[in-house]
């Protein structure tokens, strides 16, 4: 599929990439925000540091696969340093197809109840 | 530590240390990500004291330390590679031109693509360059096969041209005693051979006899010029010295009349009315001095004039000198035997000299002069079409400036941006070029097949290896300096201000119109040099039109009738000759008929020496004069007037030691004087008087474009041997005449052929043949030239104009007379006309005195001309001016502001 083409250079993505991503498919948030969210969603077990979160917002962005979606007012200082971020059309192919990616690697995990899921 | 402090408060300590370690990061990083981590650090903190207390605002914090201590190496190492030219940067992709290099063969693919996006840009560079390119190979392989190569014979810059020169004659032919004595006298020759170019064989075949054109030569021609017969072989000493009917023919005349039959060596051949012996084919592609013979016989065939030394019948001395014998070397030894000579023979060697000359200029003429010219020239159509071209590059790469900006800032380094226009101009440059060579091949067919006479040596014209190798070089450097400029200006972006006023649109810096200007100026200049040169030769080419022959050629018919051995003496040719004549004359197609020889604008040539004796007026040396024997009615025929005394009676006996001359010969030999009834010799009668009986009018028998010779008439029934009919048509009928003549010669002797029949008019065209070629070639390029010219101007002007479409807008908008506006915009660009035409006529000044060789009664700087070529280039160049100028006028104020 030209998908296919599209965004395998881009895979596997990184654990942190794949929860930025993850946390942006459902909707704009800024730096912090996405902090929370995986924080959230993870229970506390995978919360990235600050560094490690801004440099891979970094990353994406560059990759083009986030975007800044806001036009900042260049006199609001305070709105200038939050930035808040987007999925571009390529970052949500990208994300899909790491998750399909998953999926057909865990596919054959399925016979049979896990231990801690299935409960 | 207890709870938390203000908003920023509480972690105050640990955000210094998270201050400090973030120091330690590369500057960018700490630019692009100081902030938002310090911001969110604290918040962490905050929010982790405000879950956790202070344990948990510790654990955070000591977490978020060890996460910046963890992410510094690799951020270091990316800052690293960021600085590398050629890093990937993923997200500038391929589109925008900065993409990575990713082999030639990609970047190759870019460029073709970036340019088959503009089709009209590409296509007007490609042909613009195409089109000069092709000019200028199509002109250097004129130059390089006549001028620069070397006759195809071994060791061609041994071989040596000799004339003989007297003080008022530069280069005459030799009279064959003193060769003879050359050969004996002289030691600087391997061998001195002789030809006698240009005549005319009458060649019996089946019965029809027919004029052949031949050359006569010398047995040792051959081993003078280095090549041998293809087949059989050249004559003997023995056998010209016996006499014996022996003859060569050409390659071509072999192919071509019978068929390449090699058993035509040993056969027989009927010349004149003689059987000759065939004995060899002379090899294929002959060049100087045999090229357009089809038929080689033995010197001795023009009979006794060869032994007297008084007489030049034509022929031309070619040496081959000896080993380690230099030119200036011979030309010392030649001198001396010349002055041996001149005091042995003081009649006829009297201050007699040599000159020696390589005998490849011979072979190419007066040709040098038109060659240089034309190269000249086309050189600077090529500089005009190389200026066009850098000035639509120019334009491009401001346009492109834009996308070279923000290339710039996310890092491309100049290489990768000058790197794509380079490959562009390259890839136009070699299609240009590959598109130049393709027309330059098709011109150089359609040259060697129109210009046959026209040009010399035209068989050595090709597109062979110097020739493109020249061309490449020419296109090399036209793509060099073409590209230079919109590369050295991507380059030099101007980073901030093309991306604050939106690049493109404002059309660059200054400098950058500073520059287009100035090329269009120096294209204006160029092309006003061009225009300057072809109109002095346009005037020349109308000046020779008009130029004083001092006979009336139009409407006139010449021929020549050679009588053959049917009429053994001069009686019975005089006899044929005025039966002939007096036919003529009664045909209702024939206004007059006269004969004459040498008919004038024709190839023969007759001069003789007037000797000093007696005359008060004339050295010692004598007096070189042209000479032609006429019946009386010549002078009627020709419309030469007849100013003083008669013409001859057409009874003159052998004795009758009368002759006519021309005013000019009159006033130098007696000035203000009346000269009928004086008298003078000249050879080879040197005892004789003879008196003169009559002036005519002066003529020019070379053509208009000759210096004026003097010349004697003699009657035709004292000694003609062949004698040229010039006969002039009532009602403008030349065919009626040809065809009577025809019938007529047919009637009186079926065996006698009617040979070189021509329209006089076409034959005094020939002689301006050389003229008439560079002027048109001349007014071509400087079409060429304007045309370009002025599609820059326009551009240039339109493109302004286009930048200033809202400042133009907000002037009508604020109450400016569209007339107003249209006025600013054509004095910009009747300022570069201006300008450039000024520096045109100082260039033109310095220039055209290279034409000086080829001009005729025009001085190199003509006022007329120059003022001429001023005005049209002004008035051309306003109008081009004029079309963006009125489009300005025209501009909706409206629109404008609002697309802005």
């Amino acid at each position: 599929m030209a998908e296919e083409s599209d965004v395998s250079p881009y895979l596997p993505l990184r654990p942190v990439e794949l929860q930025i991503l993850a946390c942006l498919s459902r909707g704009p948030l800024h730096g912090y925000a996405i902090l929370k969210e995986t924080e959230e969603r993870s229970e506390g077990s995978a919360v990235p540091g600050l560094t490690t979160l801004y440099r891979t917002l970094k990353k994406l962005e560059e990759e083009e696969l986030i975007r800044d979606c806001q036009d900042p007012d260049p006199r609001d200082d305070a709105a200038r340093q939050r930035r808040t971020f987007t999925l571009t059309p390529l970052g949500s192919r990208v994300v899909r197809a790491e998750l399909r990616r998953l999926q057909a690697l865990t596919a054959g995990l399925e016979e049979g109840p896990l231990p801690g899921e299935g409960r | 530590m207890s709870g938390p402090g203000g908003p920023e408060g509480g972690g105050g300590g640990w955000t210094r240390v998270f201050r400090l370690l973030l120091s330690v990061y590369p500057a960018d990083v700490r630019r692009e990500l100081g902030p938002a981590l310090i911001r969110d650090f604290r918040r962490s903190l905050e929010e982790a004291g405000g879950h956790s207390g202070s344990m948990g605002r510790h654990r955070r914090a000591l977490g978020e330390l060890a996460d910046l201590l963890r992410n510094l190496p690799p951020a270091w190492y990316e800052s690293w590679k960021r600085r590398e030219p050629g890093y990937r940067r993923p997200a500038v992709t391929a589109g925008a031109g900065g993409a990575p290099w990713t082999g030639v063969g990609t970047e190759i693919r870019h460029a073709a693509r970036a340019l088959r996006r503009r089709p009209g840009y590409s296509a007007a560079v490609i042909l613009t360059l195409g089109m000069a390119v092709g000019a200028n190979a199509a002109v250097f392989s004129l130059v390089d096969g006549i001028l620069l190569e070397s006759l195809p014979y071994p060791d061609p810059d041994a071989l040596v041209h000799i004339s003989e020169t007297r003080p008022d004659q530069e280069r005459m032919s030799v009279a064959y005693p003193n060769l003879t004595d050359w050969r004996e006298m002289s030691r600087s020759w391997k061998g001195l051979a002789a030809v006698r170019r240009g005549w005319g064989f009458r060649l019996v075949d089946e019965g029809t006899p027919r004029l052949t054109s031949g050359a006569l030569a010398s047995a040792n021609l051959p081993d003078v010029l280095g090549v041998q017969p293809a087949l059989g072989r050249f004559f003997t000493e023995e056998e010209v010295r016996r006499g014996d009917r022996v003859v060569l023919l050409s390659h071509g005349f072999w192919r071509s009349e019978l068929g390449s039959d090699p058993d035509v060596v040993g056969s027989t051949l009927t010349l004149g009315d003689e059987s000759h012996r065939v004995l060899g084919i002379m090899p294929p592609d002959p060049a100087f001095p045999l090229e357009d013979a089809r038929l080689v016989a033995p010197l001795t065939r023009i009979g006794d004039r060869l032994e007297e030394r008084s007489q030049y019948p034509g022929i031309f001395v070619i040496g081959r000198l000896a080993e380690e014998v230099t030119l200036t070397a011979a030309r010392r030894d030649m001198d001396r035997v010349a002055g041996l000579l001149a005091e042995r023979f003081p009649g006829t060697n009297h201050q007699g000299g040599v000159h020696l000359s390589a005998l490849k200029e011979s072979a190419v003429g007066d040709a040098d002069t038109m060659l240089l010219l034309l190269q000249g020239a086309v050189a600077l159509v090529l500089l005009i079409a190389v200026a066009n071209v850098a000035n639509l590059g120019l334009v491009r790469a401001v346009s492109a400036s834009r996308d070279a900006g923000i290339r710039m800032a996310l890092g491309a380094r100049g290489g990768r941006i000058a790197g794509p226009a380079i490959l562009e101009t390259l890839l136009l440059g070699l299609a240009g070029g590959a598109l130049g060579l393709v027309l330059a091949s098709g011109s150089v067919e359609i040259m060697r097949r129109t210009l046959q006479g026209e040009l010399p040596r035209l068989a050595a014209v090709s597109l062979d290896g110097s020739v493109l190798l020249a061309t490449l070089g020419v296109v090399l450097l036209a793509i060099a300096v073409a590209g230079s400029a919109p590369a050295v200006r991507a380059l030099r972006a101007d980073l901030a201000g093309t991306l604050r006023s939106g690049g493109g649109r404002r059309g660059g810096s200054g400098s950058t119109s500073h520059l287009r200007n100035v090329l269009i100026v120096g294209e204006v200049a160029l092309t006003f040099v061009v225009l300057a040169g072809a109109g002095l030769m346009l005037r020349t080419t109308v000046n020779l039109l008009d130029a004083r022959l001092g006979f009336d050629p139009e409407d006139v018919v010449t021929a020549s009738v050679p009588l053959g051995s049917g009429y053994p003496t001069v009686e019975s040719r005089v006899v044929f000759y005025r039966q002939l004549l007096q036919r003529l004359e009664n045909t209702r197609s024939v206004e007059s008929a006269a004969g004459v020889t040498p008919v004038p604008l024709g190839p023969g040539e007759w001069q003789t020496m007037i000797s000093g004796t007696g005359l008060e007026r004339v050295d010692d040396e004598g007096l070189l004069t042209d000479a032609a024997r006429v019946t009386p009615s010549y002078f009627e025929t020709m419309d030469i007037p007849l100013l003083a005394g008669r013409s001859f009676s057409g009874r003159e006996s052998m004795g009758d030691p009368v002759v006519m001359i021309d005013e000019t010969l009159a006033d130098r030999l007696w000035p203000d004087q009346d000269p009928v009834g004086r008298s003078f010799r000249f050879w080879p009668s040197a005892d004789r008087s003879y008196h003169v009986i009559g002036v005519v009018g002066n003529t020019k028998i070379q053509g208009a474009n000759q210096e004026s010779r003097t010349q004697l008439y003699l009657p035709y029934t004292q000694g003609v041997s062949s004698l040229n009919l010039v006969v002039r048509a009532r009602n403008d009928d030349e065919s009626a005449v040809i065809e009577d003549l025809r019938r007529l010669v047919a009637e009186m002797d079926a065996s006698i052929p009617l040979t070189r029949v021509r329209l006089m008019e076409e034959m005094e065209r020939d002689t301006r043949r050389a003229e008439s070629l560079t002027t048109r070639i001349l007014i071509f390029f400087a079409g060429f030239s304007l045309l370009l010219a002025l599609l820059g101007l326009y551009g240039v002007i339109a493109y302004s104009v286009r930048l200033r479409t809202k400042e133009i807008g907000i002037r009508l908008a604020l109450g400016a007379r569209a007339a107003r506006v249209a006025r600013m915009v054509l004095r910009q660009g009747v300022a570069m006309i201006v300008i450039g035409v000024a520096l045109g006529l100082v260039g033109a000044m310095a220039m055209t005195r290279f034409l000086s060789g080829l001009l005729f009664e025009v001085d190199t700087l003509d006022p007329a001309t120059l003022g001429a070529a001023a005005v049209l280039l002004t008035v051309l160049g306003a109008a081009a001016a004029g079309i963006p100028a009125l489009g300005a006028s025209r501009i909706e104020p409206a629109k404008t502001l609002q697309e802005e």
